[in-house]
């Protein structure tokens, strides 16, 4: 469910590392729209600023020049604040390491992005039921992090990051800590949260079959971004979009 | 020599050194033989100084506590000397009648008939003695006179009359006037005297005035020559100083004397030394003249060391809890370190090193931090009893300087070392065992810095609860009548069954909590349900620690264990402010978790808290029941005392005949005389004690309800006893400090080694009457007297000592029980301060010093309010010892959590808010801490009182929370606590959420 709207544009960021001793451009003017509903992915060689960028573009790392637009809005009008709250409300994330709490059992850790956005607790609780239903963890709700495997850990992840029912989610290395079987099974989730629920998806990975799953692969290199290949969307997961 | 743990404090210090020695020769050959290890030890020391100068701050505080104790008792001690010195001067010995200079307790009164004996005995002295043992021997008239001064119609009943011969005052102290030049007592022409500062500032007197003294109660005028210094005036107040001659003329007596002060040869310690050899050369002539020599200084150095002694016992048995506290954080502070450090441990490992050499690295690095703060906590402590000295001197009135101790700061090295060498051994001790504790670990997954796998140690479960259980029944079976071995013995049983527990499957949640519920249920069960299973038992001050400690075991038990149903609570409660939720949700999820970190913070505080409110409660309760008048006063208003040659034989026909109208004021006039004396209890074997005797004339008899704590069989209450001791000679009341007692809360600070035993004067059974006899040595003569009743333990200070009727002593010893205190009622309206003012008036020529009751009550509860603070203070520093660690788990929080601070700013916390999961952590801890400890404290204050109330001393005794004290301590402790989680919170909320994420 593709659509012309931009969700995120990018204008020219630069972000530059300066440590005193080590100054490394990590971004160095970078163009960038992704449309609603659509869900993208950034490879490109280690270092080459995939992270950086999806930081910058998620609100989680300041610019130094340029802009990002999020539905129609400036990050960079933003304060400090505000930014925390758009991410409340209006994102979610997917790590590499999960990042789950470990003192939180799994429904908790989904519910958390819902009280802090402030939702009853029991609503929030039947919102985060419902959605670790959705990644088929429903009978794991009770669950610690440590208690669950590395897919199931993912999945949880992936029930908070659309919890809220944000506008977009961005997903670093979603399948870097995994083995290729669980990998797939993430990838093949996502995207049909994605065609079904219309969720727009930028997902940074080394994984080119994971690449090959999205819409669209934005090849990086030395914080550029060098090439951009629409792909074709799979007929059978095109089907359930319709 | 001061004493701790009642250990000389020169003793402990050597087995310190040589427990140093060992350790750190076992340190030095370790280094020697892995130099490696130490570099890498010491140079984490360094690495992280604000790290660095965190540990150091945990590690320090029980030295602190310990060398606050310590130092406070050098304190007392030195207060206590230097009193004496000035007292004395040069004076070492001084020769008088037998039993002339014996201490009687209390602030009243003085024994009367003391001989006077020929000066020429101090030549006598002098020879036998010789020049090797003493620089002079002096003959004095030394006596309590009462001071007028006209000109500005101010008075001093009780000042010291002190008159030396002039020509024998080389080798004491030199008198000083007020241009510092020297004086000597022979530039006095007749009719003049020196006044020393003190009488001067109270009389308002300088030189040139006519000042009245009232030696044996008859006038003297006397010029003021000088207001000059002297020590050894036998007083460290007023005193007036006149020529011997003088003296002698106006008591009388023209060659006799009342002393012979001796000053050994040297000075200081040196001459203290000598007094055993002078008293012991002495024998010969004094036994020829019925004299005796008492070693005056050496006695006050002993008294001044035992009460120092008492003073450390004190304030290191209140101070054990926060060392206890202090223990546990060091051993948290090195569980955390290891934690921090254990990716790099495991790396370690992985390339070759030995769990030994990890244990001996960390003990290095560990022995560098203990080094460095045992000798700031040792500095610190002395600084801490510094700030208790100001108080204690506000406590013992020194704003008054009439009051007589001047408490004064001092230290030694030695308890400053002693102190150093506690916190270095017992932090290496902590140290290494955190070592070991570290070393045992999962190499796979330290790398990753994964959680350590489960492992169920089967063996070591079974080990751990069999000696457990064999030290239990060990200390069950040998503890005899003794509380504190069967409280830890049965407590320790149930502790030693949670391995056995866990090892059947019962899960850690039930077998905790019930093991907890268990020892918290038992220790808090009221006395009488223990002595009813295992017999009458006594207690002393180890048994509230023991108790105390495993209650608080227990307790945090019951809390980590079952942590999730306060969560549930407070998110039932809470969690509907829909703000709150995810901070809640947050912050109790993380101590929850953290079962050891939690528990033992958690238990540090509660620890604290748990004995100050135990503690507060108890002294709170008990210095309520002493500001009672009645009881204190003893049904009287007024008390006064005399000096002995000028006593008063009948006061109510004085007063009526002094004060006429006004005479009416005093309904009731009754009359003591007191003794000193030597006393044995018949048929137990025992020597003679020197002790003193009070006879009670029969209006005090009939009057007075001054209330018994235990009564002789036949006797069923207080007037009882009073009514048979003024019907049947023969009959005494002896106070509750020498009878035996079952448990014991003393400080080792008796009043005399005579002792009455064969019964417990804490029982509250009647008892059979016991004999004793009664010596009095001026005189040779004795008299047996029969026990009947014990005071109570409410009763002042003032009543100490054996009573009988006035008759019975007047007959046993002619001559030598003139009254010399005396007790007042005052009538309806009458003002019983003003009524004692116009006493000390009509009778200041016989040195009369008269106060209310109420007066000396208040000023009595003021010293004890304060005393009290300063406890509560002492023991709220172990509070310190939970904010550190409070301070520590959050910076380490900070570190462990950086990628969960970072999802958490990812999914819409904000800065603010990190910052409230943090506080609001701590503020878990410090408030279950503060909300447990207080109650179990008030539960166990409770039981104390209850027990205390089966006693007759204590029937009235009700329960005094101090809760204005101790909601000031907790307040400023929860801030202070909030304060420590402050900078670690903010440095969590500063942590950019890009930066944070890329930690894995």
């Amino acid at each position: 469910m593709v659509t012309s709207t931009p969700i995120v544009e990018a204008r020219s960021i630069v972000k530059t590392y300066d440590t005193g001793a080590v100054r490394v451009e990590a971004l160095r003017g970078v163009d960038l729209t992704l449309v609603r509903g659509e869900m993208a992915a950034i490879m490109g060689p280690s270092g080459c600023g995939k992270t950086t960028l999806l930081n910058c573009l998620s609100g989680l790392d300041a610019i130094d020049d340029g802009d990002v637009v999020i539905e129609g809005t400036s990050l960079g009008q933003m304060s400090d604040r505000e930014r925390t709250d758009y991410r409340a409300r209006h994102m979610g994330f997917v790590f590499q390491f999960y990042n789950l709490m470990p003192v939180l059992s799994a429904v908790e850790n989904v519910e958390l992005p819902l009280l802090v956005a402030r939702v009853n607790a029991r609503v929030a609780r039947g919102k985060a039921l419902e959605a670790l239903d959705l990644v088929g963890l429903a009978d794991r709700a009770e669950h610690v992090p440590d208690a669950l495997s590395g897919g199931e850990r993912q999945r949880v992840t992936i029930a908070r990051s659309l919890v809220n029912d944000p506008a977009i989610v961005w997903a670093d290395e979603p399948t870097g800590d995994l083995d290729s079987e669980n990998a797939q099974e993430i990838v093949s989730l996502m995207r049909e949260l994605n065609l079904s629920r219309g969720l727009s998806f930028l997902i940074v990975t080394h994984d080119i079959s994971v690449g090959r799953k999205t819409d669209r692969i934005i090849r990086m290199l030395d914080g550029v971004v060098v090439e951009e290949l629409q792909l074709e969307v799979p007929h059978v997961l095109a089907g359930h979009a319709a | 020599m001061n004493e701790l743990f009642g250990i000389p404090l020169d003793t402990l210090l050597v087995v310190l050194a040589a427990g140093l020695g060992v350790a750190f020769g076992i340190l030095a050959l370790l280094a020697i033989r892995n130099p490696v290890l130490v570099r890498l030890g010491v140079r984490n020391f360094g690495r992280r100084r604000a790290r660095t100068g965190l540990i150091v701050l945990g590690l320090m505080l029980g030295t602190t506590i310990v060398a606050a104790a310590l130092v406070t008792g050098d304190t007392m001690s030195h207060t206590i000397r230097t009193t004496a010195t000035a007292a004395l001067g040069e004076s070492d010995e001084a020769v008088t009648a037998k039993g002339a200079v014996d201490d009687i307790p209390g602030e009243l009164g003085d024994a009367s008939g003391i001989r006077w004996f020929p000066a020429t005995v101090a030549g006598e002295i002098e020879s036998a003695l010789g020049p090797d043992l003493v620089d002079g021997v002096v003959n004095v008239i030394v006596d309590s006179t009462a001071l007028q001064a006209p000109r500005t119609s101010q008075g001093e009943p009780s000042a010291m009359l002190f008159a030396a011969d002039p020509a024998e005052m080389d080798g004491f102290s030199p008198i000083v006037g007020s241009d510092g030049e020297e004086r000597s007592l022979a530039d006095l022409p007749s009719g003049e005297a020196y006044l020393n500062r003190d009488a001067a500032e109270e009389l308002g007197a300088r030189p040139g005035d006519t000042v009245i003294a009232f030696p044996a109660g008859n006038p003297a005028y006397l010029k003021v020559r000088d207001v000059v210094q002297f020590n050894g005036a036998a007083t460290a107040d007023a005193a007036v100083l006149l020529p011997l001659a003088e003296a002698q003329i106006l008591y009388g007596r023209f060659d006799d004397v009342l002393g012979v002060m001796i000053s050994n040869k040297g000075s200081g310690d040196g001459a203290v030394a000598l007094s055993d050899a002078v008293e012991q050369k002495l024998q010969p002539t004094l036994a020829a003249h019925e004299l005796e020599v008492q070693t005056l200084k050496q006695d006050a150095i002993e008294l001044a060391d035992e009460a120092g002694s008492a003073f450390m016992a004190f304030f290191t048995t209140f101070g054990s809890f926060s060392i206890a506290a202090g223990i546990l954080l060091i051993f948290l502070i090195f569980v955390m370190l290891a934690a921090e450090r254990r990716g790099e441990l495991g790396i370690a490992r992985a390339i070759g090193t030995r769990r030994g050499h990890l244990t001996e690295m960390f003990t290095f690095e560990g022995a560098a931090y203990d080094l460095v703060a045992a000798a700031v906590g040792a500095i610190l402590g002395a600084m801490v009893a510094y700030g208790m000295v100001f108080l204690m001197a506000r406590a013992f009135g020194a704003e008054d300087e009439d009051a007589g101790l001047q408490v004064e700061f001092a230290f030694t090295w030695q308890s400053l070392l002693v102190a150093f060498g506690l916190g270095v051994l017992l932090t290496l001790v902590v140290v290494a065992f955190s070592a070991w504790r570290v070393s045992t670990m999962t190499i796979a997954t330290a790398i990753r810095n994964l959680p350590e796998p489960p492992v169920v140690r089967r063996r070591r479960r079974v080990v751990l609860g069999g000696v457990g259980l064999a030290v239990a029944a060990l200390l069950m079976v040998t503890a005899g009548t003794a509380a504190t071995p069967l409280m830890l013995g049965v407590s320790l049983a149930i502790v030693s069954l949670v391995p056995f527990a866990r090892l059947v499957g019962i899960p850690d949640r039930v077998a905790y909590t019930v093991a907890g519920l268990g020892i918290v249920i038992l220790l808090m069960l009221p006395w009488s349900a223990w002595e009813s299973v295992f017999g009458q038992l006594s207690m002393n001050f180890s048994t509230w620690i023991v108790s105390g400690l495993m209650i608080v075991v227990g307790a945090v038990w019951v809390i980590v264990y079952n942590a999730d149903l306060l969560l549930g609570a407070a998110m039932a409660l809470l969690g509907r402010v829909k703000a709150l939720a995810p901070l809640l949700r947050m912050a109790m999820a993380y101590p929850l978790r953290s079962r050891f970190r939690t528990g033992t913070t958690l238990a540090m505080f509660t620890l604290v808290v748990f004995t100050l409110v135990t503690g507060s409660t108890s002294t709170g309760s008990f210095q309520a029941a002493f500001n009672n008048i009645d009881a204190f006063g003893g049904g009287f208003d007024i008390r006064a005392g005399t000096g002995a040659r000028a006593a008063i034989p009948d006061l109510r026909a004085e007063l009526d005949y002094r004060l006429e109208k006004r005479a009416s004021d005093y309904p009731v006039v009754a009359s003591q005389s007191v003794l000193a004396v030597d006393a044995r209890q018949l048929g137990t074997g025992r020597p003679f004690e020197a002790y003193h005797v009070r006879g009670l004339d029969s209006s005090f008899l009939s009057h007075t309800n001054f209330q018994l704590g235990a009564f002789a069989r036949g006797y069923e209450d207080s007037q009882e006893v009073w009514a048979a001791l003024q019907e049947h000679p023969g009959l005494a009341v002896v106070d509750g400090l020498v009878v035996e007692r079952r448990d014991q809360f003393g400080f080792e600070v008796m009043p005399s080694e005579f002792k009455v035993t064969g019964f417990y004067a804490d029982d509250g059974k009647p008892f059979d009457p016991v004999p004793i006899e009664v010596l009095d040595k001026q005189s040779g003569k004795k008299t047996t007297l029969r026990i009947i009743g014990v005071l109570s333990d409410a009763a002042p200070f003032e009543m100490s000592g054996i009573s009988a009727s006035q008759s019975t002593l007047s007959a046993a010893f002619p001559g030598r029980t003139d009254p010399t205190i005396h007790y007042f009622t005052v009538a309806p309206g009458v003002d019983p301060d003003r009524a004692a003012a116009r006493l000390e008036a009509a009778f200041l020529s016989n040195g009369l010093e008269a106060e209310s009751i109420r007066k000396v009550v208040d000023d009595s509860i003021a010293a004890n309010r304060t005393f009290n603070r300063l406890i509560q203070g002492f023991m709220a520093l172990g509070l310190v010892v939970g904010v550190a660690a409070l301070g520590v788990i959050s910076a380490r929080a900070v570190v462990e959590r950086r990628q969960q601070i970072g999802v958490m700013r990812a999914i819409g916390f904000r800065r603010t808010m990190i910052q409230a999961v943090f506080l609001l952590e701590s503020s878990f801890v410090a408030l279950t801490a503060i909300v447990v400890g207080t109650a179990l404290g008030l539960l166990l204050g409770w039981n104390i009182i209850q027990d205390s109330r089966k006693a007759p001393s204590w029937s009235n005794l009700e329960m005094v929370v101090p809760w204005g004290d101790l909601a000031l301590i907790f307040v400023v402790v929860y801030a202070v606590a909030l304060l420590a989680t402050l900078a670690p919170a903010i440095r969590a909320s500063r942590i950019q959420p890009a930066e944070a994420l890329r930690y894995e």
